[in-house]
């Protein structure tokens, strides 16, 4: 039970630095956790490729310009 | 102001504050609609909006959050009702499901850069379209566009609370689905297993399959 709780934290806490959600103080305790518990290092490293995988890798619309003069066209009509 | 004068500070922000987020909004609209004739509309209709109430905007403020939101709602209030959805499906059996599979899930799932080097960009893709519309939505906005809880709380009116926890049930459903394409590629995971070399491997060369 308490390996589920560790687990369970360290999961939290690694998604909310990667979310910019901790404050000063938790982010550095985070990183010192980082720098010298390999479980915090692999939780880490695991979720940093997940994360820029998914930025990396997911499908976005290339050409906007035909569709900015659309909109200006439909703003500028009486 | 004279009528002129407070139109043309409108276009003024319009231009240089609200346009730039196009793109944005193209992707989000996109994995929402799943096609992109869709999604240029629903963007068109969002700026239209926009446009419209402008003066509710303030200078200098949160230009891509308010778009988003003002979206996000046009996507809920108009075009879900004109176009027809896949049935939707209930997020609380959703819910319910996944948090018992929660700790199985991201406890072994074993996703290496490898396999995303392996990756056509269409897997991670076709993962996220596959959420739930309330999974995909937190997903979007909090990894693709860096929205703050509090923003992403204020684009979707729910608590706080209830978008972290969305978050963490929408990822442990991503990396599920990720790792099931993973292991169609052939992938397995090794974390946890006894390493055994093959006949003939050099036991001080490196193993990748044993990383993470």
């Amino acid at each position: 039970m308490e390996d589920f709780n560790a687990n369970n934290e360290l999961r939290k806490q690694v998604g909310m630095y990667f979310d910019q959600a901790l404050d000063a103080q938790s982010r550095d305790e985070f990183l010192q956790k980082v720098n010298s518990d390999p479980s915090y290092q692999q939780a880490y490293q695991h979720e940093q490729v997940i994360r820029d995988n998914i930025k990396k890798h997911i499908y976005r619309p290339l050409n906007s310009t035909n569709l900015i003069q659309a909109i200006k066209n439909q703003i500028r009509k009486p | 102001m004279p009528k002129k004068t407070v139109k043309s500070k409108y276009d003024t922000i319009f231009e240089k504050e609200l346009l730039p987020h196009v793109g944005a909004l193209q992707t989000f609209a996109y994995h929402l609609t799943y096609n992109q004739e869709d999604a240029d509309d629903l963007v068109q209709e969002t700026y239209l909006k926009a446009y419209r109430f402008i003066d509710k905007y303030d200078e200098g403020t949160n230009a891509k959050a308010w778009l988003f939101k003002i979206l996000k709602n046009a996507y809920i209030n108009e075009y879900r009702k004109r176009v027809k959805q896949p049935t939707k499906v209930d997020y609380e059996e959703i819910t319910a499901y996944h948090d018992t599979d929660d700790d199985r899930i991201s406890g072994y799932s074993d996703l290496r850069e490898e396999i995303f080097l392996h990756m056509m960009g269409d897997e991670v893709t076709s993962a996220i379209n596959s959420l739930p519309l309330d999974f995909r939505t937190v997903i979007l906005l909090c990894d693709i566009e860096g929205f703050t809880y509090e923003e992403i709380a204020s684009i979707i009116d729910v608590p706080i609370g209830t978008v972290r926890s969305r978050l963490f049930r929408a990822r442990n459903l991503l990396k599920e689905k990720l790792t099931t394409y993973a292991q169609k590629m052939g992938f397995t995971d090794h974390r946890g297993k006894n390493r055994t070399l093959k006949p003939g491997t050099d036991p001080s060369q490196k193993d990748n399959t044993e990383e993470e």
